[in-house]
């Protein structure tokens, strides 16, 4: 059985260590899947500027918004992740 | 109607190309190139001279803030939209304030881009809509405070301005006598001005050192004190102060003026710090016989060695080692050695701001050979 001193070493390691990959998780995603998206939006919209016809223009329409949607969602959970103390798991 | 010519610099291979496209695309918008990190972005724009630059607020060497600064450097008619998948309040407060004019998240899509694009290059400010309500407060004070800095500093200098140009000043003179004798070595120059706010010569000069124009307004009073020279008593010197910036402009002042009847005072209202700068240009002025005065010495900044220095003729006694001198030792005993100093240096000294008969008295027994105050003779105008 670990002494209380160990105990509250391995608690503090243990926060320390989730606290660095929250940040690893949230850099990776702001940097990486936040810009590839960021990208896959604007190609839509190099598209959507080309045609002509109002059907799939709406189409295009429609795959803006769920990719902004995604973005929006992605930061969202970047933020959550910047914010969180690591003394305390995460929610949900 | 010409495009708006843009250059972009982001890390991201995946968001540069889409951006690139995007621009080559839209008819309204001419792309001169693309950088991935600070140091490209800065040397891309220095050479190309864009309408609008989007720039990356994370990326390499240095981040856009930097990039930010450079461009605003070397390019400053190019408008810089910041990029950023950050809506962090301090972040884009750094990059607005580095000098960027709009800020646009990275989940704004391909039509606000050019939109943004398009009316950065118009001058606008556009801000991703996305940048919460706290931000927008926040950096609608950091532009009002920005904006209360450049009027205050507008007002400043037009009021210098209106001063030199309106000669809203007047010169007055002070005798400085030989304490025994009490004939008039000389007569100090100094500036009373006459325009609002009510404040000492010392505020003014102060004041037109903050909007840069302390050599042009040293330089106006000195020429009227300078004209006034014929004036003076044949055998008296004229002694005018200058502060240190002043000295390499006041030589074409100096040349007309009958050189070996006037006095330099070098203020001090901060250490001197290049010495090899300033020593031609005194050379020059003793050369033609002008003669050269320590101004404060035992204050502030007009330090022992930075008087041994200039090799002054004239030493002036600061002053806060004056007053009550014949009842303080400790001032007694500084002056002393200020008193020998001087004599090493085969330069007299002249102790300012005499106020009292104990004082002069003192100041005689210490065997110090000129003086001025308010108890030998207040400035006044000349007879």
């Amino acid at each position: 059985v670990p002494s209380p001193e160990r105990e509250s070493e391995l608690a503090r390691h243990y926060a320390q260590e989730l606290a660095r990959d929250r940040k690893w998780v949230a850099d990776e995603l702001h940097d990486d899947a936040l810009q590839a998206m960021g990208a896959v939006l604007l190609r839509l919209g190099i598209l959507g500027r080309q045609l002509t016809d109002p059907e799939q223009q709406a189409l295009i329409e429609q795959l803006e918004l769920s990719t902004r949607e995604t973005i929006a969602r992605l930061r969202a959970v970047i933020a959550r992740l910047q914010d969180m103390p690591a003394d305390r798991p995460p929610p949900g | 109607m010409t495009p708006i010519t843009v250059v972009i610099a982001d890390d991201d291979d995946l968001l540069r190309g889409a951006l690139a496209d995007l621009i080559n695309s839209a008819p309204e918008l001419e792309l001169l190139g693309s950088a991935i990190d600070a140091d490209q972005a800065i040397e891309l724009v220095c050479e190309k001279h864009p309408d609008a630059a989007v720039v990356d607020v994370k990326m390499p060497a240095g981040g856009g803030a930097r990039a930010a600064r450079g461009i605003q450097e070397c390019s400053p008619e190019t408008r810089i939209i910041a990029y950023s998948g950050h809506d962090d309040r301090a972040i884009v407060l750094e990059m607005l304030s580095a000098g960027a004019t709009s800020y646009l998240l990275k989940g704004a899509q391909a039509t606000d881009v050019v939109d943004t694009l398009v009316r950065a290059a118009r001058g606008e400010a556009v801000l991703s809509p996305e940048i919460t309500g706290g931000v927008v407060a926040e950096l609608a004070l950091h532009v009002q405070q920005r904006e209360v800095e450049q009027e205050q500093q507008r007002e400043l200098t037009d009021r210098i301005r209106r001063t030199i140009d309106e000669q809203r000043f007047e010169v007055v003179f002070q005798p400085i006598v030989d304490l025994a004798s009490g004939d008039v070595l000389a007569l100090e120059a100094l500036t009373r001005f006459s325009d609002e706010p009510v404040q000492g010569p010392d505020r003014w000069f102060a004041d037109a050192k903050l909007a840069g124009m302390l050599v042009e307004l040293e330089l106006s009073t000195a020429r009227v004190a300078l004209d006034r020279l014929g004036e003076l008593p044949p055998t008296a010197y004229m002694t005018f102060n200058l502060s240190p910036e002043t000295v390499p402009h006041c030589q074409s002042l100096v040349d007309g003026a009958g050189a070996e009847r006037l006095v330099i005072e070098l203020t001090e209202h901060a250490a001197i710090d290049d010495y090899e700068e300033l020593s031609p240009h005194l050379k020059k002025l003793r050369t033609a016989g002008t003669r050269l005065a320590v101004d404060d010495a035992g204050a502030g900044f007009a330090s022992l060695r930075h008087t041994l220095q200039l090799a002054p003729d004239f030493i002036k006694l600061d002053l806060s080692l004056t007053t009550g001198i014949d009842c303080d030792r400790g001032r007694r005993a500084l002056a002393a050695g200020l008193i020998g100093f001087a004599h090493e240096l085969n330069a007299d000294i002249i102790a300012e701001g005499i106020e009292t008969r104990g004082e002069l008295l003192a100041l005689r027994a210490l065997e110090v050979r000129y003086g001025q105050g308010y108890y030998l003779a207040a400035p006044g105008p000349l007879p």
